[in-house]
């Protein structure tokens, strides 16, 4: 198991360095000039000449990309922020607790709600319930969460008045930023915890439990729900991972100080260095998540788990499987 | 067994704490609702009569587009940077509405010859920290400065060796060539005076965070990417402020700055976007300022271009004879934006309005065919990438069309589009700048070089406007330099932009300023 970790690891070396050069590469080929975007258009050329100069932008493609990567490897830095002089990492580092935060909550929203109307559905399957819940999964997949944001502000906070619009700095202004990221994922554990019990629901140790008598509710909890719950949580997981890095439109919604809020003012004023540490970190946030996934997936499936048996103990554990069957 | 249960009980715990998380919100939110609209009901009642009774917030909210890259005036100028550079910081002089230079930090001034300008600073002047300011405070200004990218320019002809503090309060500035509007320069957020010991105990860099000013409120805190606290400075030289603190919360998008007012989660919102403005004019608490602006857009030429540069003035002249300027700004800006028949915005010291351009189809086409193009010609047009720069595009390309001028249009920033081999012969650009200077830099050398008509009589007028000192010269300077401009159509100016501020019912004192630096000093919040 360890090996395995370890291997996943080293195996997100090449693909962060991929990550890097992706974004380097696009971002050189943005037809906009740092300096002049920096100073403005009112700006005389010595002073964009020396800007240029002090941001190493007159150097080759290879000499900037390769600079980058030296401060990136030997102490993290990603060099700062074109506007605000201001370390990179530093300054992502401000950002991304609130979006870890705001994620970690939507995931949390989305998966017992979400887990909780998939059991009843399939419970009750074909019931008024099911139908409902159904039909608001749809609605919740379709709907764009930052859409879904505004309406919120607009019927709790200028209708209502209950809500704050926008900012957390009460715990009042958690509440609509994380239902909104929450709706689609919700949406996506209802209809898949319900799909995944109704799998499990039809099988024979289910239909034994309940001839021995067992009660619905140990059946239901666990027999069924048990065994329904591997695909659900890989599914938690890669939500919470995709909420690190899409936050972004919601966060600009509810003026949340997210990561996604700091790429998306980066993004308007050409601040590369933000925008480049920002995908990286989320790239590597997505990497260390599905890793944690895999590691979990394994520690819940004994089936799974059988597959990082390694050489020897493989074999054993095959032979072994072989002689039970034959028994 | 058990293990599983208790697994199954924290996932129903975690459910129902959720459950209540939820209703215990709303139902704690019920009463602020009521008091809200009772609160509403009663201020509409009591209108004016009881106000002197009102009770008052200690706290003025603002919602401001964007947040300030750093706080040490001369590294970076942004409108929005200013707007709180005026909260904490002080200038020498400031610039009224009629455009008139008032007294501030410094009490009087004089030119003992044109290469020289004396300062007299007021004596009871205090920074936030409690140390008096004086004359060191004003060359260190100048120092940094002349040193910051931002500003170097501005500052290119001041002569720092010569400029000596007499004594601690007087300070005579030197420059290398007459500078007739320097105080134009220091009424601008360039000319904001930094605090001296301060940034020498901090650093620069410190102090671009933690800034110590001379002005109404004080820094206290700055959280980043969502807002800035500041607080009365009961010390400040004009009386201190009528709010105890003002808070400016960063808010990106322009719908979400109305809806914070709306809410009452900010007493004041600026930068309102035209589309935005129904909203705020049809919401009962709060109302629209519409204040004449300085933001301009113009038709500018490529004076290094054959077809449109040069003296080709009768095509210019078809051209601008062929936009119907009424027209275009009704539809792209309803009654947000004016009309604008000058070289410089209305608000702008010096400024000259003319007679319009008539917008007249068939004269257009003589003038053309006069020019040489009886049948038409093609043009290259260049605009900056943002929706509006493309809208007025588009709109006066298609008035060209109509007089056989067709034009490709490019969307594009300057520089990647000349870089990448981009030709072109007229372009859409905005200034947004109260000084007179300032709003001239498109026809300037430094200006990125194509706007230049390289016309040696403007270029003499430019340097002849900057070195002319005494108000009644320098208006008829600023006359001739417009005159000139107007008549040989080195642009075609088409309208200024209203500053739009979302003010809330409850501010009382808001004062409308072009560039929203009217300041916050003196505004009050009733809390009703």
């Amino acid at each position: 198991m360890l090996k395995f970790i370890g291997k996943r690891l080293l195996m997100m070396i090449p693909v962060l360095v991929g990550v890097t050069l992706l974004i380097f590469t696009m971002l050189y080929f943005t037809p906009a000039d740092a300096a002049d975007m920096i100073l403005g258009d009112s700006a005389p050329q010595e002073a964009v000449e020396q800007l240029r100069e002090e941001l190493g932008l007159n150097n080759s493609f290879f000499q900037q990309y390769f600079d980058y990567m030296k401060g990136l490897l030997t102490h993290f830095d990603m060099g700062i922020s074109w506007t605000t002089r201001l370390s990179v990492t530093d300054e992502l580092l401000h950002y991304f607790p609130t979006t870890i935060k705001l994620a970690a909550l939507a995931s949390l929203l989305g998966a017992v709600v979400g887990i909780t109307l998939g059991i009843i559905s399939a419970i009750k399957q074909y019931s008024a319930f099911d139908k409902i819940a159904t039909a608001l999964s749809l609605i919740g997949v379709s709907m764009p969460n930052f859409w879904l944001g505004m309406m919120m502000i607009i019927l709790f906070s200028v209708k209502l008045g209950l809500l704050p619009p926008s900012g957390i700095n009460s715990p009042l202004g958690w509440i609509m930023p994380t239902i909104a990221l929450s709706c689609q994922g919700t949406a996506q554990l209802a209809r898949m915890t319900r799909s995944s019990m109704l799998e499990v629901i039809r099988q024979d140790y289910i239909r034994m439990a309940r001839a021995k008598g067992q009660r619905e509710f140990v059946i239901v909890f666990k027999h069924a729900l048990k065994n329904a719950m591997i695909p659900v949580i890989t599914s938690v997981g890669l939500i919470f991972g995709r909420l690190l890095g899409g936050a972004v439109l919601a966060e600009t919604v509810f003026s949340v100080p997210g990561l996604g809020k700091l790429m998306v003012d980066a993004i308007k004023i050409r601040n590369y260095p933000i925008v480049q540490g920002g995908v990286l970190l989320i790239a590597f946030s997505m990497l260390v998540v599905n890793l944690l996934v895999d590691v979990l997936y394994a520690l819940v499936d004994p089936r799974i788990r059988s597959q990082y048996v390694t050489g020897k103990r493989r074999i054993k554990a095959g032979k072994e499987g072989t002689k039970n069957d034959a028994a | 067994m058990k293990r599983k249960n208790t697994k199954l009980s924290v996932l129903l715990a975690l459910f129902m704490a959720v459950i209540m998380l939820l209703s215990a919100c709303s139902s704690n939110n019920e009463n602020p609702d009521k008091n809200n609209a009772n609160g509403g009901e009663a201020a509409n009642e009591s209108n004016g009569e009881q106000a002197a009774e009102r009770p008052v917030k200690d706290t003025l909210t603002i919602a401001l587009e964007e947040e300030p890259p750093t706080m040490l005036p001369q590294e970076r100028v942004k409108y929005n940077t200013t707007i709180i550079c005026h909260d904490i910081f002080s200038k020498l002089v400031r610039e009224n509405a009629t455009g008139e230079y008032l007294p501030d930090l410094a009490e009087s001034w004089e030119n003992p010859d044109e290469y020289t300008w004396v300062f007299h600073l007021r004596k009871d002047v205090l920074w936030h920290d409690g140390q008096p300011f004086t004359a060191e405070d004003v060359l260190y200004t100048f120092q940094v400065a002349k040193e910051q990218a931002a500003c170097a320019s501005h500052y290119a002809t001041l002569d720092i060796e010569n400029t000596k503090v007499i004594d601690d309060y007087t300070i005579s500035v030197a420059f290398t060539e007459p500078f007739a509007s320097f105080l134009e320069l220091l009424a601008t957020q360039r000319g904001t005076i930094i605090c001296k010991h301060a940034c020498e105990e901090m650093g620069l860099d410190v102090y671009a965070r933690q800034p110590v000013g001379t002005g109404p409120y004080k820094f206290v805190e700055w959280i980043s990417g969502t807002s800035m606290t500041l607080e009365r400075f009961d010390e400040y030289f004009n009386g201190p402020a009528k709010t105890k603190n003002v808070v400016y919360k960063f808010i990106a998008d322009s719908a979400s700055r109305v809806i914070e007012v709306e809410t009452g989660a900010a007493d004041l919102a600026y930068s309102i976007m035209p589309a935005d403005a129904p909203i705020v004019e049809a919401a009962d608490n709060m109302w629209l300022s519409t204040c004449v602006g300085v933001s301009t857009n113009r038709v500018t030429f490529n004076f290094q271009d054959d077809v449109v540069g040069g003296d080709n003035v009768k095509l210019r002249q078809a051209l601008a004879y062929a936009i119907d300027k009424e027209a275009l700004v009704t539809a792209l800006y309803g009654e947000n934006a004016d009309v604008l028949n000058g070289v410089l915005p209305v608000s702008t010291p010096y400024a000259v309005v003319y007679d319009p351009t008539p917008y007249d189809p068939e004269k257009a086409k003589e003038l053309l065919a006069e020019a040489g193009y009886p049948d038409g010609l093609h043009l290259e047009f260049l605009a900056q990438p943002t929706q509006e720069m493309q809208a007025t595009a588009e709109v006066v390309a298609g008035m060209w069309k109509a007089i056989g001028v067709e034009t490709t249009i490019t969307l594009s920033e300057l520089a990647p589009y000349s870089a990448e081999g981009g030709k072109l012969q007229v372009s859409v650009r905005g200034t947004n700048m109260l000084a007179a200077d300032n709003a001239l830099v498109l026809w300037t050398i430094n200006y990125g070089g194509v706007f230049n008509p390289d016309d040696v009589e403007l270029d003499g007028m430019i340097s002849e406007a900057k070195a002319t000192f005494g108000e009644e010269n320098r208006v008829a300077i600023y006359k001739k330099l417009q005159d000139y401009i107007w008549d040989n159509y080195l642009g075609i100016p088409l309208y200024t932009k209203r500053t739009l501020t979302a003010v809330s019912n409850k501010v009382e004192g808001f004062v409308e300023h072009p560039l929203m630096e009217s300041g916050v000093e003196n505004i009050v919040v009733y809390a009703d």
